[in-house]
């Protein structure tokens, strides 16, 4: 499969993006896959993603990134242990992000090589499994 | 504004009762349009396996703001699984069942239970049941006749064979009859063996959420609108939004609907019949934009029924890991059902609440897909069991051992119609077309929610009793059924125009020519999927619609 060559928005500045990696790392540490997913891959994922499909949760996010520089952890306790937690959809969607760089087709510029299907147990799309050779699992 | 040639038909919304309807129609000989708001599918970009695409991004989904006033909250969002595209239903499962006989009469069956609007259908299921056949043979609905007690009455075997197994389901059915019930496989618009072009399905396990690029799943793209364009009447236009039924100023009869165009140019398509054949929730969204000085509350709702009587299903999920890999992912929806929970045997049984529902198993708990869909529904459809983290190292690892060894028990209730849960335009919020946003009100009945309980618990049991060690389980947290596009019951049918919007074949009261079609003419939704039924009311009204459009 051809991987296209993705740009990456210059939408945060280094600080907050320094803080995004570290919440991303936090809320889903990828497995130690040889040239698998990468956390890197992921941050550029969601800038892509704060530029077109959720734009409307580049503001939240934004504030909440000058927020909790340097106390990723504490907010990540609170967000996740409290469910109507004024953050709480930010959080979710950090979490749905971590899991979209883990496991999202590649073609998206995540989950290099398909290795994150591999690590859990997936041979990948099945219908261009089946367009390749033979029919499902 | 442009003005079309007029037509014999117009249809609104090419779905399943769209879809069904346009063809037929054309082949009784009239000149039909049908009219989609949702694009022309491309097959090169709109039948592939991308699980952020399809299932994350729901390419095939409307994406509109829609208001839901639930149990008082107010929230925004697309809430409803409304498909888009000519030729749909294509992000549905395939479920395909024909209702119980109890199902047309439940106040006869059970009484009408205080603060709701419970009334029996104006036919009864032997009305219907011919036209159950004829929608099976359409759509290829495969199965095996006679496997449960509670089937509904039919005269024959189902047109096709049932779809292939997955292992999970073959957990699940001792463990259903160790419980005392009686599972079964249950019928799939889904093809089990090739059928009129259409190739059979590979278990893909991309069902819901996906459109079937083998023409396996049932949609009307496959089963009806070839038939209709090769009559040469037929002709179908895509991201046409109708925005409102146009009246004749003299006499107030319906003649022509009034739509934008893909390029936003307001256009008239003038019509002997209209037909609104749309989502049940924006048929009556139509209606109430109808109006006019003869039609001041909105077209067919002289009586402020339209709308009303909304119902969508309960829904709740129990699922379980198991010791060994299940590998739920690859196959088609329909598994294992338990019927013995649904119509009155609970109530009979001592249970406070009157009508029940289906258990369907066999099925990831992000109902179908892959890993990412998988992944994220941990923490959100999917309740997270006990001492499993929300993030970290924790619910990786619980991901990673659970992806191949779990499966879910999905519930879905029948939800008892009440007067005040309704459809209306929102006075403040709009659509993307500068129109009044969809607001839906709604809150459940009591006996939903002992119903919910009793059915969740129920899961969980069969989840247990299948040997998995690690069990969790929810209610949806707003009606299940939107997660379904299960809205029913907005221009509820019936004899009496003060209580109902049309009559048993659709055509709205006090009109001549003006038809609604789909769930939004159910009078009570049952405690099953609506897709067979829409399609056995379309096939029904096509004589009248026809004939009110001068055919033969």
């Amino acid at each position: 499969m051809s991987e296209r060559v993705w740009s990456v928005p210059e939408l945060l500045d280094a600080r907050h993006l320094q803080t995004l990696r570290r919440l991303l790392e936090r809320v889903l540490p990828y497995p130690a896959i040889p040239d698998g997913p990468t956390v890197s891959d992921t941050v550029a994922y969601v800038l892509r993603r704060l530029e077109h499909e959720d734009r409307a949760l580049f503001g939240p996010l934004e504030q909440l990134l000058e927020r909790t520089a340097g106390s990723e952890d504490d907010w990540l306790q609170a967000a996740a242990s409290t469910p109507q937690y004024p953050d709480r959809g930010v959080f979710e969607a950090l979490r749905g992000w971590a899991w979209d760089g883990f496991l999202a087709d590649p073609r998206w510029g995540v989950n290099r090589g398909g290795r994150g299907w591999t690590h859990l147990g997936w041979g990948g799309p099945p219908r261009r499994r089946e367009a390749g050779a033979g029919e499902g699992r | 504004m442009i003005v079309d040639d007029p037509v014999d038909v117009v249809v609104v919304g090419l779905g399943a009762a769209g879809g069904t309807l346009a063809a037929a129609l054309a082949a009784r000989g009239l000149q039909v349009l049908g009219l989609e708001a949702g694009p022309q599918l491309d097959p090169t970009t709109d039948y592939r396996d991308d699980e952020l695409e399809f299932a994350v991004d729901r390419r095939l989904c409307w994406q509109e703001p829609e208001v839901l006033e639930y149990e008082g909250s107010e929230l925004v969002a697309p809430w409803l699984a409304r498909n888009r595209g000519v030729g749909g239903p294509h992000v549905w499962s395939g479920f395909a069942y024909r209702f119980h006989p109890s199902d047309f009469r439940v106040a006869t069956e059970v009484g009408v239970p205080a603060d709701s609007s419970v009334a029996d259908w104006p036919i009864d299921y032997d009305v219907l049941e011919p036209w159950y056949e004829a929608a099976e043979e359409l759509v290829g609905v495969g199965g095996t006749a006679g496997n449960h007690p509670y089937e509904a009455p039919r005269r024959g075997p189902y047109p096709g064979p049932p779809v292939p197994r997955v292992p999970g389901a073959l957990r699940l059915e001792p463990a259903a009859r160790a419980l005392g019930w009686h599972p079964y496989q249950p019928p799939a618009a889904v093809l089990g063996a090739a059928r009129d072009g259409r190739r059979a399905c590979s278990k893909c396990g991309l069902c819901t959420n996906y459109a079937c690029h083998r023409g396996a799943k049932a949609s009307s793209d496959v089963f009806a609108l070839p038939a209709g364009y090769a009559t040469g009447r037929l002709r179908t236009r895509a991201r046409v939004l109708v925005t409102e039924v146009v009246c004749d100023p003299a006499d107030g009869r319906p003649v022509a609907v009034r739509y934008l165009g893909p390029d936003g140019v307001a256009g008239e398509q003038p019509a002997r019949a209209i037909v609104l054949a749309n989502n049940a929730t924006y048929v009556a969204k139509l209606l109430l934009q109808s109006r006019s000085a003869r039609h001041p509350r909105g077209i067919g709702n002289a009586s402020d029924q339209v709308g009303r009587h909304l119902t969508f299903h309960t829904g709740g999920v129990a699922w379980g890991v198991y010791d060994e890999q299940l590998f739920i992912d690859s196959g088609p929806a329909q598994q294992v059902a338990v019927d013995d929970l649904n119509e009155d045997r609970p109530w009979r049984a001592g249970a406070g609440f009157r009508r029940g529902g289906v258990l369907h198993g066999g099925m990831p708990v992000s109902f179908a897909g892959g890993p990412l869909t998988f992944a994220r529904s941990l923490g959100g459809v999917a309740p997270l069991p006990e001492g499993v983290p929300e993030y970290g190292p924790g619910l990786m690892d619980f991901a990673t051992y659970a992806y191949t060894r779990h499966q879910a028990v999905y519930v879905l209730g029948e939800d008892l119609p009440q007067a005040q849960n309704r459809v209306v335009l929102d006075p403040v919020r709009t659509d993307s077309a500068g129109l009044p946003a969809l607001r839906m009100v709604y809150r459940r009945h009591p006996e939903d929610v002992l119903q919910v309980d009793h059915l969740l618990d129920a899961a969980t049991r069969l989840v247990e009793q299948s040997g998995a060690h690690t069990v969790a389980s929810a209610a949806a947290p707003v009606p299940g059924g939107m997660f379904a596009g299960h809205a029913h019951g907005t221009t509820r049918m019936g004899r009496d125009a003060a209580t109902s919007v049309a009559d048993d074949t659709g055509l709205v009261h006090g009109t001549e020519n003006l038809f609604v079609a789909g769930a939004g003419l159910f009078v009570t939704g049952a405690g099953l999927n609506p897709m067979l039924t829409i399609t056995a009311l379309a096939l029904r009204a096509v004589d009248r619609i026809a004939a009110a459009a001068g055919g033969d």
